[in-house]
């Protein structure tokens, strides 16, 4: 599978997660070729290594949008919030870690996943030499979600 | 006990039992199977729903030290891991069940009922 493949089966996964747990109504996948990443995103990378691969699969957003996100999966009321970077980011990470997991499903019998555990960061991460990275986005009603797979090849067979 | 190393799974966890009708029993939780490991030493609880990757311990390996322990209770996963290997490792090692996230309160009460009461 090249990174494209497993960026549109992350997108699958993250459509199914929005759709589901979150309640969000719409979930509609962009891909951006040749857009950059914007500069200042919130979110929460998790390893997905696989046989000859070192994945990373972000999922960055503005930080109201993941507080949104996080609310969502929590089931806050529209009036409550959570207000700690803490708080937002571990609901962020176990997100991110149910597409993880559909990942892991959709892609059984042609790749052997096994998910790592998830990193919360502000910023972007920049590909070194021998890794490549390609994002889209994903628009949950009215937010857009950031979806990114940075990948580099290992020695492993 | 309810073990995982999300606050928040935590707490949807909790949400659940209520909601599939276990209200009534008593919640304790760790954020890892280290911390659970030394929790159960201490108080051996009716249940445990693990997840599976955790930092310090995780599940599989918290459940395995169980077992070489000697320390009998019934365990059961609430894990992303759901693929028919896991699913098999699981069943191995004596995890009860294995409830896949995302789940519904119906998971919780088809997985929980044959062993609370």
């Amino acid at each position: 599978m090249n990174l494209t493949e497993w960026l549109s089966v992350a997108a699958d996964s993250t459509k199914e997660i929005a759709q589901g747990p979150l309640g969000i109504a719409t979930a509609v996948w962009r891909e951006v070729p040749g857009l950059p990443l914007p500069d200042d995103l919130y979110g929460v990378y998790i390893p997905l290594l696989s046989d000859g691969l070192a994945l990373q699969f972000g999922l960055l957003a503005e930080r109201r949008v993941c507080a949104k996100l996080a609310s969502a999966l929590i089931g806050l009321a529209p009036d409550e919030s959570l207000d700690s970077d803490e708080d937002v980011f571990d609901a962020v990470g176990e997100v991110t870690n149910l597409v993880a997991g559909g990942v892991k499903m959709r892609v059984a019998g042609r790749a052997d996943v096994s998910v790592g555990l998830p990193l919360a960061l502000r910023g972007k991460v920049y590909p070194t030499t021998g890794s490549q990275s390609i994002h889209g986005v994903m628009c949950l009603d009215d937010a857009d979600v950031w979806l990114v797979l940075t990948g580099t090849k290992t020695n492993k067979r | 006990m309810v073990v995982d190393d999300s606050k928040a799974m935590r707490m949807i966890i909790r949400r659940t039992l209520r909601q599939a009708g276990f209200g009534e029993h008593v919640v304790s939780e760790a954020a890892n199977g280290k911390d659970a490991l030394d929790a159960v030493r201490q108080a051996k609880p009716d249940i445990i729903l693990s997840d599976w990757n955790m930092p310090e311990m995780n599940g599989i390996e918290f459940l395995d030290t169980l077992n070489r322990e000697g320390i009998s209770v019934r365990f059961g996963f609430v894990t992303t891991e759901r693929t028919p290997e896991m699913r098999l490792r699981a069943a191995d090692a004596g995890a009860a069940f294995l409830i896949v996230k995302p789940f519904t309160p119906e998971d919780f009460k088809d997985a929980l009922a044959p062993h609370l009461r």
